[in-house]
């Protein structure tokens, strides 16, 4: 079933707390939609709600391999990204200028399409943090933007009628102006 | 193995994203984002982005009344300019009326009441107004009667009262008069009660309103009474003081009870804030009741500022929300948030202050400024949303 080489030995649980243990994570095994398989390490997989309902609260074995239909395996590369970042800060006491620097780079070069993409995944995989980083994200995509702009980023359909679409212009027709795209 | 719904299943992910990359629950999320002012231009992107908008904006804390305050020079033409503040995104936003409806040239300084109101009056002429951003403004059709230096003015239902602040000359320095906005002329009702007879100017006296009543505290002594429009008289006196530390009160309407403010300590040496609820019985008598809130001690520093003036403290307030301001020192405005039957207190930078309204008059003034209301001044060039 699952393609992983190390999957046996990490699944395994030794008995007793202590120094041993630390060596052999437990991993969570997933596939995402193009097939690619990834081993998380457990602290990072319960990061992820749909991952953990799905082994925590259906009591599913480590061994099985969760198949994420509704995500790409670059969305899963960034999604472990940020999930690690994150439980990185948790035991750090003062990381916010730190958090501040990561996010940034994190979106730097994404394209809007694929900030929808991974914030839809964000949603779907039900990662609470990072949907909210990532909503923020594209809200600053949308402010200051005139409507037929966000419209174009968007890929939205005008979808009001000639009459109703005028008269939601003549309530405001300053939206509907060319905005200079450069202009924050 | 819990997989969640995919309103297309039949199609892959990709292609699901193509049509409507931004939808429902994440579209929604997304503009819970964006500041009330920002949202103007999403709700006329497509139909469902009009829904979402909707939806989004009906959590009551998006929506907060927003503080205006109005900074008029003291030098003719008078010019008045005003900076708005948004609670729920604490975003200070440029009023520009110079662009149309310009405000009464020069008639006098401007003045207000209580929170919604702003008035300018002369011998000649009398103009006010009660729209959030007062950009339309009423002219009387003729002044009040009876010549003012300093009156208190305030709006009760569809009448506007004016009363006491008489000029020395006059017959009688307690005279009250009543504008009816619908019909256009004055009305003259019964003088104010004796007692304010050496402090009916506003500098002494505090105003609140509701549709059905005016009510009038003297701020030293905390003596209450209340003036019917109807009836056209004075009911009273109620004596609201809560005790002697308490030497200067202003009232006002908060979630729609009437709450008086109290100074404690003394002009030179102002120790706190406090607040306490006003009962109004079925017969219109007033009662004390308890204690409220109290202004944290690094607020009321803030508040008495760094003016060598003897302080002077104005409450403006709408809904659940109250602005303390010091006229000797507006540099720190405190807000309260009354909730749940608790207070929740911040200080916030006037932004309308700066070198050049520093020496001028400055009005404090609240706003219900809901989308609609927005995109009109929006509309008009009032507000810039840069």
């Amino acid at each position: 079933m699952s393609t992983s080489t190390d999957n046996n030995a990490s699944i395994t649980q030794e008995s007793g707390p202590s120094a041993a243990v630390q060596d052999i994570q437990k991993k969570i095994v997933v596939r995402t939609a193009d097939g690619e398989v990834f081993n998380l390490k457990e602290e990072v997989a319960m990061e992820i709600d749909i991952i953990k309902t799905f082994f925590q609260e259906d009591s599913i074995s480590y061994e099985t391999v969760m198949p994420l239909p509704n995500v790409e395996g670059w969305e899963m590369v960034k999604v472990i990204e940020y999930c690690t970042k994150h439980v990185e800060l948790k035991h750090k006491v003062d990381g916010y200028k730190e958090r501040k620097a990561f996010q940034a780079l994190f979106v730097q070069n994404l394209s809007t399409k694929s900030l929808l993409a991974l914030t839809n995944t964000a949603n779907y995989l039900e990662v609470k943090y990072l949907l909210d980083f990532l909503c923020q994200a594209v809200s600053e995509q949308i402010k200051n933007k005139d409507v037929d702009y966000v419209r174009e980023l968007f890929g939205v359909e005008n979808d009001f009628n000639d009459e109703e679409y005028e008269q939601v212009k003549a309530e405001a027709p300053w939206a509907h102006e060319n905005l200079n795209n450069d202009l924050h | 193995m819990a997989v969640t719904a995919n309103p297309k299943q039949n199609q892959t992910k990709a292609a699901v994203e193509e049509e409507a990359p931004l939808y429902g629950d994440v579209l929604e999320s997304v503009l819970s984002k964006l500041h009330l002012i920002h949202l103007l231009s999403a709700c006329h992107v497509s139909k469902s982005w009009n829904r979402a908008v909707s939806s989004t904006l009906r959590f009551s804390n998006r929506v907060k009344p927003w503080l205006v305050v109005h900074s008029q020079t003291t030098r003719f033409p008078y010019v008045v300019s005003a900076r708005a503040y948004d609670p729920a995104s604490h975003v200070w936003v440029d009023v520009d009326r110079s662009l149309h409806h310009p405000p009464v040239k020069s008639i006098s300084t401007l003045r207000s009441s209580h929170s919604t109101l702003l008035y300018m009056l002369s011998p000649s002429k009398f103009a006010f107004s009660l729209d959030a951003l007062h950009l339309e403004w009423s002219h009387a059709n003729t002044p009040p009667l009876v010549w003012r230096t300093d009156p208190i003015v305030a709006v009760v239902g569809h009448r506007v009262v004016v009363a006491g602040g008489a000029c020395d000359y006059e017959d009688d320095p307690l005279a009250v008069e009543m504008y009816d906005v619908k019909v256009g002329t004055w009305d003259t009702c019964e003088s104010m009660p004796a007692i304010f007879k050496d402090s009916s100017a506003s500098t002494w006296l505090s105003v609140a309103a509701d549709e059905r009543r005016m009510y009038v505290t003297e701020k030293c002594s905390a003596v209450t009474y209340s003036f019917d429009p109807e009836s056209k008289k004075w009911f009273g006196p109620y004596d609201l003081c809560p005790n002697p530390t308490v030497f200067s009160s202003v009232i006002g309407f908060v979630n729609g009870r009437l709450v008086l403010a109290g100074v404690v300590g003394e002009a030179e040496d102002v120790k706190g804030v406090k607040l306490w609820e006003v009962e109004v019985s079925d017969d219109e008598s007033l009662e004390l009741k308890e204690m409220i809130g109290d202004m944290p001690e690094t607020m009321v520093e803030k508040l008495k500022g760094e003016s060598d003036c003897k302080p002077s403290f104005s409450m403006s307030y709408m809904g659940g929300l109250v602005c303390f301001h010091n006229g000797s020192d507006p540099s720190d405005l405190i807000l309260c948030e009354l909730e749940n039957g608790g207070c929740r207190w911040t200080s916030i930078r006037n932004d309308a202050v700066n070198d050049g309204t520093r020496m001028q008059r400055m009005v404090v003034t609240y706003a219900n400024l809901g989308l609609p209301e927005l995109q009109k001044a929006v509309q008009v060039g009032a507000l810039k949303i840069l």
